[in-house]
């Protein structure tokens, strides 16, 4: 398979194409050899190669499209005569920087991946021992290989002067220089290997079927201790067995080791069980039959355990030093420092797995032969023992923190999903299909430190809730009567005063000032509790169509940094239209949704406040697509066995209130690569 | 075909057996031991001299430095300004920095110390208590070492005291009593193993000087004069003298020491536990001040070495010369005779725009603008006190003045960058920048020390004077007025006037009588101010004397018009059409009103002292809010 997408930035006189560029091509080869009767030898050889060219921009790449945003309408006049020209600052004082100023002529990085994976599985089968008895092994091993050519270079920008005779000379800033070389490698590579015993057989009504299993990998060039690889291993153990195909139960159980704990505490025991119960399998269920179709319970509850934090490792080894890190310069003309070396984290002897116990009830039914599905989850999930660094330490013991087992979270939710598929005559077939989730989760226990008022806790809340000022509405004459009549004081003393057209917050602690204890959770996280997502489609003789739409809601976004302030921190940045359209004015009072246009009381104005925070629920259709099946008689005598055309599209409507950036992307302060609309025309021919 | 297939086979199986025999084969928990690597402990540390010595250097790189150089919380300073522009010396014009958002807004309160690092000085981030950890450890260990001389162990240890205590006093400024710390933490369980009540005002300046005390011992007085090229910057027996009166004129000073203490606001606990104040007047803390800087001009005395840096000739530029090279240069006891301490973050740089010392950005950014207030500070050049007031003065100022103006400040006409800087509105260097009052030239001048003309101060080494002689100078002035010795009080300060070629207090003064106790305090500050300019100390001279009045004072900037009848710039003109250089002028001195603080209008004495963060209250370690926070 091969991927060609060109980016959106044009190149103009740079001399070299800097766009962004990715070419990408899979390979997969799979191959099975019987070596015996019993024994299946498989050897699946995969892999890609990438290409890729990204801009080199201001500081880093994820800074291109940040800095985009700082752009001022009059920074600079674009390209002239092949070259950029920027504004004369005697003409326009503080004219901020032009929309080229983050990319143009810094060059560019190309980037080469080669990444291969290899999986051997020997599958023997052990009849001669006992009917259903199987061994294998699975050896697999993956590596990947990159390499980045960094071509930087500069262009010299160009100030235009007015001369005395009233024409107009440019002055020439910064070289033209030749593209610069440089370039990195990247390397990875893992392995994975298990042995397994796999039984299954049928005695008459029961069926049984067992696994034993044993797993060991090895990462290399992890980001901590590099030169270690890392490692785990791990058991498995299941048994399954059902009667009729009526009632079923499983019971596994996992035995892992992970090297970050010391031994005593490396291996967690996580066991799972689950029963399930057909109903309409049951003979009172067949009188049903033909209108419940099929109908099962399902009942699960099994642990799961977690060993990772961040990239730490060994988290139980004695408190680890560094040889580096900042040296001194001393001397009077010595260029090199003094070499350093430092205590790096304290660790802890005691930490052990996390650990997260799981609860799932199910139902599944089908309907009206089988034309209808339906399919109900209701789960529970309690974590616990959650690694972390204490909080509660007081700063003066100056020590980087261990990790402890300290966290609890509770998280629960349910979900639904929903089927129709009829074919209605031999060329008529239409499906939807639709699903329907919420999750919310809760932290129970973080070693929070009890802060000054209880509103503002975190604990109690979701994970990553927004604990921020709230508030209340513009200043203006009568605002502190309103403020007042609603809750009985003046408004609060807000830092630097107030003046008409001022945000102006709620003093939750009525002290009478507006601090940072005045803030409390507003609005939801960034993750969304309903998601839903829909697909439909039909097919009628030789024309297919499908459509794909998803939804979700009760999620928030805080806007920052350029999407907040008006010309942002510095005053000289982007002003986005929405800022001069719904600021207060005296007219625009009644309506006004941001604060007045002004210099003055910017700390209090773009404060973090749900006045930023915006519902971010949105409805889109993500893809459409129609086909035609090609029938041409020639095709027979080419040897072409079918032949498809099709149009489709991607990101085509999105109903969302949110119009600040694409609201299926988490928003900061560092936006990426917008989302495209694309359309692709495609061909599809199979020999 | 099959063939084929065989020969693929046994080649992958071959390669994958290959690689696997890289390593070793292990299997089960071995698998999981980790294999041995560059694991370094605390033994590993102690167990070798060099290593032991390195932890030492780390050590010292968490020094306070007070110029913001470099993007991270630490060396960004106040999110790249500084506090010395919350004095009445130098405002900012940098609308983004720590100064404008927290302090000239007025949005302060003790919640920022959490949601921000750029607060003046963070009681968690400024990275002190790392540093105190990193001493106590390398004072607990180093007596394990084995192939190192006890000699030089007692005097490395000696540097870690030093280190300790200038890091409390870095942060007894901002807040006050402290924590005492008196050894390196076990990580523990059991929250009571942390609890350190905060100590009182007089213990933590106990603790500060007997650091000192047991370091000044075991020090050498000065680094001999080989040491000197490649060891420059190590404490000295002189440096923990010296440090030790500057700890005790902070203490001593009205702040602390006062019928009253400095702040009636709510929470009163730490005034009621004498944390913030010594709880009333003891007048024995100036006896403490004074005695510090006796025994340390006696030690001066024996031990010679150092001095103030005295220029070759007598004018101007060789006093400029003498006075740049005493706050500028390292070589503490030997090139630079006056540094007593010096703290660093690297060696040179090369270029005005370096993005990892970006102190000339931060100056061009706006972010120290030097107020009408300061430079009227300066006197004339003979030492006679400058009068807007007087045509003649004006005539001369920027010509004729105190030659430590020209060395802090950039005024107009002064030589730059090999010609004369032109900081009139239009003019090539100011453009419209006091017009505006934005940016580097808001005020109608700009910041001259360190980066002095953009151009000489490249690729020379770098440094903090942390401490020079000429401070001790007007600390043992101070001192001896305090005492009654008025005498020999103006004599110190006259020590200082003289290396930069002027008279005399009393004989620049004539109309004011130097006796008097308030008259000679005025000119003892104002002396600090233009001898110490962005040297941190005008900011705290305001709050250890609680001068509210200076916080509260509307401050102003110089607008300088061509009177010449042209506008614009003229340096870079053609010479054919230019005319002559312009040497009249007309000057309008304006208020400051970008970036006003809230300061001049609602000034409350709880900003002597910072709020610590009320994460660290709330922990439960003894720890108290300091009052009105």
């Amino acid at each position: 398979m091969f991927i060609h997408r060109r980016g959106f930035l044009k190149h103009f006189n740079a001399g070299y194409d800097f766009n962004f560029n990715y070419n990408r091509y899979n390979y997969r080869s799979n191959l099975d050899f019987d070596v015996s009767e019993s024994t299946l030898l498989s050897i699946n050889l995969g892999g890609r190669i990438e290409a890729k060219n990204t801009p080199i921009s201001n500081e880093d790449q994820n800074q291109l499209f940040r800095q985009l945003y700082w752009a001022t309408p009059f920074g600079g006049a674009g390209i002239i005569d092949g070259n950029r020209v920027v504004t004369n600052p005697e003409d326009i004082n503080d004219p901020g920087v032009d929309g080229l100023y983050p990319f143009y002529g810094k060059g560019y990085n190309a980037r080469s991946t080669n990444v291969l994976n290899l999986d051997l599985i020997l599958n023997q089968k052990l009849d001669f021992v006992t009917e259903g008895l199987s061994f294998k092994i699975k050896g697999s091993y993956n590596s990947s290989y990159d390499h980045t050519k960094t071509r930087s270079s500069t262009l010299p920008y160009y100030t235009p002067i007015l001369t005395g005779s009233g024409a107009i000379e440019y002055r020439k800033s910064g070289d033209d220089s030749q593209l610069g070389y440089g370039e990195s490698y990247g390397r990875g590579r893992n392995w994975y290997a298990e042995a397994s015993f796999n039984y299954g057989r049928k005695f008459g009504d029961h069926t049984i079927g067992g696994l034993a299993l044993y797993t060991q990998s090895k990462t290399y060039y992890p980001k901590q201790y590099t030169d270690i690889p890392s490692g785990y291993v791990g058991m498995v153990g299941r048994i399954t067995y059902d009667y009729k195909t009526r009632y079923m139960a499983e019971f596994n159980m996992g035995y892992n080791g992970s090297e970050n704990f010391a031994p005593g505490k490396r291996y967690g025991f996580f066991p799972a069980g689950s029963l399930g119960w057909v109903i309409s399998e049951e003979p009172f269920m067949a009188n049903l039959k033909n209108v419940i179709n099929y109908m099962k319970v399902r009942v699960s509850y099994g642990v799961v355990g977690n060993d990772k934090y961040g990239d730490s490792r060994f988290l139980y080894l004695p408190d680890s030093y560094v040889l580096g890190g900042s040296g001194y310069n001393f001397g009077t003309n010595v260029g090199s420092d003094q070499p350093g070396a430092y205590e790096s984290a304290k660790s802890n002897p005691n930490v052990t797995w996390e650990k997260a116990y799981k609860q799932n009830y199910g139902v599944d039914f089908a309907f009206l032969r089988e034309r209808f599905k339906l399919t109900v989850d209701v789960f529970k999930e309690h974590r616990e023992d959650i690694l972390v660094q204490s909080k509660t330490v007081p700063a003066i013991v100056g020590a980087s923190l261990p990790v402890i087992n300290l966290g609890v979270v509770d998280n629960h939710g349910y979900e639904f999903s929903m089927e129709w598929n009829e074919q209605l005559t031999d060329e008529f077939r239409y499906w939807v299909k639709g699903n329907f989730s919420f999750a919310r989760n809760k932290i129970v226990e973080m070693g929070e430190v009890a802060p000054n008022e209880d509103y503002m806790w975190q604990t109690g809340r979701p994970i990553g809730s927004r604990i921020i000022s709230q508030f209340w509405g513009f200043y203006d004459e009568t605002a502190n009567d309103r403020y007042k009549a609603q809750y009985g004081q003046d408004i609060a003393e807000h830092a630097g005063g107030l003046l008409p057209g001022d945000a102006v917050y709620v003093d939750l602690n009525k002290d009478g000032v507006i601090d940072n204890d005045d803030v409390t959770k507003s609005g939801f996280t960034d993750t969304p509790e309903y998601v839903v997502g829909a697909n439909m489609g039909l097919s009628w003789k030789n024309l297919d169509f499908s459509m794909q739409w998803t939804g979700a809601w009760n999620t928030s976004r805080l806007l920052e940094e350029t999407f907040r302030e008006p010309m942002g921190d510095t005053y000289t940045k982007g002003l986005l239209l929405y800022q001069y359209e719904q600021r207060w004015t005296p007219e625009t009072a009644s309506t006004a949704k941001l604060p007045r246009a002004s210099l003055d009381h910017r700390s209090n104005n773009y404060k973090s406040s749900n006045l930023f925070l915006k519902d971010a629920s949105y409805l889109r259709l993500k893809n459409i697509e129609v086909g035609y099946k090609l029938n041409i008689p020639a095709f027979d005598t080419i040897g072409v066995d079918n032949c498809r055309v099709y149009v489709s599209g991607y990101n085509l409507l999105t109903f969302t209130s949110f119009k600040y950036g694409d609201p299926e992307s988490r928003t900061s302060s560092r936006p990426q690569y917008p989302l495209t609309r694309v359309f692709n025309i495609g061909l599809k021919v199979g020999f | 075909m099959k063939k084929i297939n065989i020969y693929i086979l046994s080649f992958l199986i071959g390669g994958a057996v290959w690689t696997s025999c890289v390593d070793d084969i292990a299997v089960g928990d071995s698998f999981l031991e980790k294999q041995p690597g560059v694991d370094v402990t605390q033994d590993t540390v102690f167990s070798n001299a060099e290593y032991t010595r390195r932890f030492l250097w780390n050590d010292y790189s968490k020094l306070y430095y007070g110029l913001p150089v470099y993007w991270n919380s630490i060396d960004n300073r106040m999110n790249m300004g500084v506090f010395e522009t919350l004095s009445d010396c130098w405002h900012s014009h940098l609308s983004w920095d720590g100064v404008n958002r927290h302090y000239y807004s007025g949005s302060y309160s003790a919640g920022v110390e959490e949601s921000s690092d750029a607060t003046k000085f963070g009681y968690t981030k400024e990275e002190v208590w790392e540093a105190v950890r990193q001493s106590w450890i390398f004072i607990e260990n180093v007596d394990r070492v084995p192939d190192m001389e006890d000699s030089e162990k007692e005097r490395l240890k000696a540097e870690a005291k030093v280190i300790i205590a200038s890091r409390y006093f870095d942060l007894f400024r901002h807040f006050g009593g402290l924590p005492i710390v008196d050894h390196a933490f076990e990580v523990s369980n059991d929250a009571n193993a942390y609890y350190t009540e905060r100590a009182t005002v007089d213990s933590t300046v106990i603790f500060i000087t007997n650091l000192l005390d047991e370091a000044a011992a075991d020090l050498p007085w000065s680094l001999s004069a080989a040491d000197i090229s490649n060891w420059d910057g190590r404490f000295t027996k002189a440096a923990a003298m010296g440090l030790k009166c500057k700890v005790l004129l902070f203490a001593a000073s009205p702040l602390f020491n006062d019928s009253d203490p400095y702040s009636t606001a709510s929470p009163q606990d730490a005034v009621t536990n004498h944390q913030v104040w010594y709880g009333g007047y003891k007048p024995e803390l100036w006896d403490e001040c004074l005695q510090a800087c006796e025994e340390f001009f006696t030690a001066l005395n024996a031990n010679g070495i150092y001095g103030l840096v005295q220029a070759a000739g007598s004018t101007t530029s060789d006093y400029r010369d003498a006075y740049r090279k005493a706050y500028f240069t390292r070589g503490s006891g030997g090139a630079n005779t006056e540094l007593l301490i010096s703290t660093r973050v690297r060696y040179t740089y090369g270029y005005n725009g370096q993005w990892n010392y970006y102190f000339p950005q931060s100056c061009a950014n706006g972010a120290i603008t030097p107020t009408q207030e300061y430079v009227e500070m300066f006197p004339m050049a003979d030492g006679t006190p400058f009068d807007w007031n007087d045509p003649d003065d004006v005539a001369k100022m920027f010509t004729d003045r105190d030659p430590r103006l020209f060395e802090t400040i950039l005024v107009n006409g002064a030589n730059y960058q090999g010609r004369q800087a032109e900081l009139w509105v239009g003019g090539r260097e100011a453009q419209q920048n006091p017009a505006q009052e934005t940016g580097e030239f808001a005020t109608g001048y700009a910041n001259f020390k360190y980066i002095l003309d953009r151009s000489a101060n490249l690729n020379q080494p770098t440094l903090w004077p942390y401490l020079r002689i000429s401070e001790i100078y007007l600390i043992y002035a101070e001192a001896l007025m305090k005492k009654g010795r008025m005498a020999d009080a103006i004599a110190q300060v006259d020590a200082i006037r003289a290396r930069v070629g002027m008279m005399g207090l009393v004989e620049s003064n004539p109309d004011k009588d130097m006796l008097d106790e308030d008259i000679l305090m005025e000119e003892i500050l104002r002396e600090r101010a233009c001898e110490l300019g962005l040297e941190d100390v005008r900011f705290f001279d305001m709050v250890r004397n609680k001068r509210a009045d200076l916080f509260q004072r509307q401050l102003h900037g110089l607008r300088i018009y061509r009177a010449d009848g042209k506008d614009g710039s003229w340096s870079d003109k053609d010479p054919a059409t230019r005319g002559d250089h312009p040497t009249d002028f007309t000057y309008e001195i304006f208020k400051l009103t970008n970036s006003s603080r809230t300061w001049w209008t609602s000034f409350d004495p709880k900003w002597y002292l910072s709020a610590f963060p009320p994460v660290e209250v709330n922990k439960g370690y003894g720890l108290t809010q300091n009052p009105g926070w």
